[in-house]
């Protein structure tokens, strides 16, 4: 056999690697979850029965997504779905699968879907509502996705948006603290985000538009990822754009700047279903339940879970259930 | 047990080693999933291409120009990077793994079209002439005396297209698809190293218990072979 | 945004457009094949003429099939060396590698014996027996090694987009993220087309160094045929 000893080498270490792996305890066992008694939503137990079927939930490709996806697959399987989770990667994508029926659920954020909806039906992002009134821009996003068949359910109380930050040593050197102040800066301003910023108006056209700010250049990165962190940190990318829940940026010494013109609308997290399970009652009340549980401080430390703790995001979810309340421990 | 740690990017003071037992521990269902998905995909292209390969094999025979005609297309296929492929069939088959599974057939076919004709040329023509002599037709002399003889050239062929297929699987993770490339994607935007490593190590292990097993089918399928030195 | 084919091909927007995109292709091919050129033709040429290490020089190729490219480049990106250029070119280069040592290594090989017995009888030098007997009969094996390390490493660079780089892969990428399938088939017929290109530059280049052939004593010898799958182009 040619490929005798190379394999043969490679084989025997990868098993000693792996036997050595098994014997050894690892990760942190605590959560970083925790229940406060009366919170909303806490302490309820979701329903056990009442599921069939399969039911398939999307996640786009970033960890904070993954993380509501698993969040909603084992609080459905645990009302008796088979439920699996679809890495897919960016909105477009998932709403395809949506509507073609490849998958039923997808965790998404009102503001920035209803901003994208309409941006794809009238080719302008001006929603025609306050945009930090939860209220009307839920009724613009549940207006626009019913026209592509598809259901908004009941956002929680757990919002994240897009923020945008520099590293402390540029905020000093600058004085900035919102990025309205960055309209005055006259240096070289590289923003970093993900291909998508390119076009989406709460990130570069809005940045340009509402702040009047003039950027010299793109830089690909990867919403507060490896990419976002390291092309900040050595100065490839002057502005990055993260999420308000990312705990990389408090880890990191970055600034985020206040939004204070308003630029990013409310972006609570809300499931979003496809019309084949819109009438589905078991899903819709362990996905509402789900919903009203989580909280914006919770989204901020399932993050830390998976990028501090080296959690995964299957173990981060089953912390957010199990603390809450929502399953047994 | 942790190895060889050294800074994470993300955050100070994480440690960010190159292999963890914790990621072993907590990574094995979807470890599990990604093989599961790894394999079907894999074989299902092989197959595909295989299957796809002995017709294509046949006509390629007939003359000197289809030969250069069917050589030269699975070539031109070849040189398309797979990220491209995947790509252009996206807006046919979506983020499925149909996707996946076309492209990679295609991919095997410049291999197995080749090592098809070359088994096949192999054939010394006495026995041709003498299967014709002892009235077999043109199916039967093929399936009866050319495919046995032509089968350790294919099967090494399709030892070759195998492992190419089990490492292009996992550019097609851009297209949604599962595997360990998913895995690999993941760990580098969670800038979780030991996540990386162990999917490359899993993803290059496969390709050798693959090829290795190849080999024990070639040799079972071929005995005549073993008698030679 | 252009949202047509013909809109994506004719974009020349030094910013981002496609001779920018090209140049960054090219960029990374050029320097991971010189890379893998440097360490890969001393070394195939030192074992071949030895006559030693050729387990490694061929099973290199055989298991380099087996490497997921992917894979490479992203633990480059996950490394203290980071996800710029350093990181590709490294990763496109350990791709490069094997398909330039593996043909080195037989090329030299393969030369006549007789004929290197009888520049040894001449008088000449090993390093004379190299240069002028050697690596001329080698030639055409060593070259297509490079060619092929090359139109390798071009097909391999998209993947640089994936970790935030830039080349036609930024097409291919950018255009699946947003569904834009102008972008996809823009990103698609460029790429194809660079390698068509460069396949054919390199052929005459070939043709034109080659020392065999331009001392007129008779066709170079043949290239293994095809281009053969010594290892993965993605």
């Amino acid at each position: 056999m040619r490929l005798r000893t190379p394999a043969r080498l490679l084989v025997t270490a990868s098993l000693a690697l792996a036997v050595a792996a098994c014997g050894g305890s690892g990760g942190t066992a605590t959560s970083r979850i925790t229940s406060s008694p009366g919170a909303p939503g806490s302490g309820a137990l979701l329903p056990t029965t009442g599921g069939t079927g399969n039911v398939a939930i999307a996640s786009a490709n970033f960890p904070e997504n993954q993380i509501l996806a698993e969040v909603y697959r084992q609080a459905l399987a645990g009302a008796g779905y088979t439920a699996t989770v679809k890495s897919l990667t960016t909105r477009p994508v998932i709403l395809k699968a949506l509507e073609s029926g490849d998958v039923q659920v997808e965790p998404d954020y009102v503001g920035s879907m209803a901003k994208y909806l309409n941006k794809e039906k009238t080719g302008s992002d001006d929603l025609g509502v306050d945009d930090s009134d939860l209220q009307a821009t839920l009724g613009k996003a549940k207006a626009l996705a019913t026209e592509k068949g598809l259901t908004v359910l009941t956002p929680s109380p757990a919002a994240d948006q897009n923020a945008f930050a520099v590293t402390r040593a540029f905020a000093d050197a600058n004085h900035l603290t919102k990025l309205s102040d960055l309209a005055a800066y006259t240096g070289p301003l590289v923003l970093g985000g993900t291909p998508e910023c390119k076009t989406y108006e709460q990130c570069q056209p809005g940045l340009e538009k509402t702040y009047g700010l003039a950027f010299t250049g793109f830089e690909q990165t990867d919403l507060g990822g490896t990419l976002s962190v390291s092309k900040l940190k050595s100065g490839k990318v002057q502005l990055g754009e993260f999420l308000s829940s990312d705990g990389n940026v408090k880890a990191n010494d970055f600034v985020v700047l206040e939004d204070d013109k308003k630029l990013q609308s409310v972006d609570n997290v809300v499931p979003v279903v496809a019309q084949s399970v819109s009438g589905d009652a078991v899903l819709k009340d362990v996905l509402d339940k789900v919903s009203a549980a989580m909280t914006t401080d919770d989204l901020i430390a399932l993050n830390a879970t998976v990028s501090v703790d080296r959690k995964l995001p299957a173990q981060a979810a089953t912390d957010f259930l199990k603390g809450k309340g929502l399953v047994a421990a | 047990m942790t190895v060889l740690s050294t800074g994470s990017v993300l955050a100070q003071g994480v440690p960010n080693p190159w292999f963890s037992t914790q990621y072993l521990q907590q990574g094995r269902s979807e470890l599990a999933v990604a093989l599961q998905q790894h394999i079907t995909i894999t074989v299902v292209a092989v197959v595909a291409g295989l299957v796809l390969s002995l017709p294509l094999a046949l006509l390629a025979r007939r003359s000197r120009l289809l030969e250069t005609l069917v050589l030269g297309a699975t070539g031109v296929v070849y040189t398309i990077p797979s990220l491209a492929l995947f790509a252009l069939l996206v807006p046919y088959t979506a983020y499925t793994e149909l996707t996946a599974e076309i492209a990679l057939a295609l991919y095997t076919l410049v291999i197995l079209v080749r090592n098809a004709v070359t088994g096949l040329a192999q054939v010394p023509g006495e026995v041709v002439e003498a299967a014709r002599g002892m009235g077999l037709g043109p199916v039967r002399r093929l399936v009866r005396v050319e495919l046995p003889i032509a089968l350790p050239s294919i099967v090494a062929g399709v030892r070759v297209a195998t492992v190419s297929t089990i490492s292009l699987l996992t550019v097609a993770a851009y297209v949604g698809t599962g595997g360990f490339g998913q895995l690999i994607d993941q760990g580098f935007r969670a800038d979780y190293r030991a996540k990386v490593v162990t999917a490359c190590l899993a993803c290059v292990l496969l390709a050798l218990v693959a090829d290795a097993l190849l080999v024990l089918l070639q040799r079972a399928l071929t005995p005549w072979t073993r008698a030679r030195s | 945004m252009p949202t047509t084919l013909g809109g994506w091909l004719t974009w020349g927007d030094p910013a981002g457009g496609v001779l920018a995109r090209l140049q960054e292709h090219l960029t990374y091919t050029g320097l991971a094949v010189l890379l893998a050129c440097a360490v890969g033709l001393p070394l195939g040429v030192l074992l071949g003429h030895l006559g030693r290490g050729g387990v490694l020089a061929i099973n290199v190729s055989n298991t380099g099939r087996a490497v997921p490219t992917l894979g490479v480049v992203i633990l480059f990106a996950v490394s203290p060396v980071g996800a710029g250029t350093t990181g590709i070119v490294l990763a496109l280069a350990l791709f490069a590698l094997p398909p330039v040592l593996t043909n080195t290594y037989v090329g030299m090989r393969e030369v006549d014996p007789e004929a290197v017995e009888a520049a040894r009888g001449m008088g000449m030098s090993t390093g004379q027996v190299v240069r002028q007997v050697e690596l001329p009969l080698a030639f055409p094996l060593i070259a297509a090694g490079v060619r092929s390390a090359v139109l390798q490493v071009l097909a391999t660079a998209v993947l640089a987009a994936a970790v935030g780089g830039g080349g036609f892969g930024r097409y291919l990428i950018d255009g699946l993220g947003s569904q834009d399938y102008p972008q996809l088939q823009a990103g698609a017929l460029l790429v194809a087309g660079l390698a068509l290109v460069v396949e054919v530059v390199l052929a005459a280049l070939q043709r034109l160094v080659d020392p065999v052939a331009r001392a007129g004593a008779g066709r170079g010898r043949a290239a293994l045929p095809g281009p053969v799958p010594v290892a993965e182009g993605t």
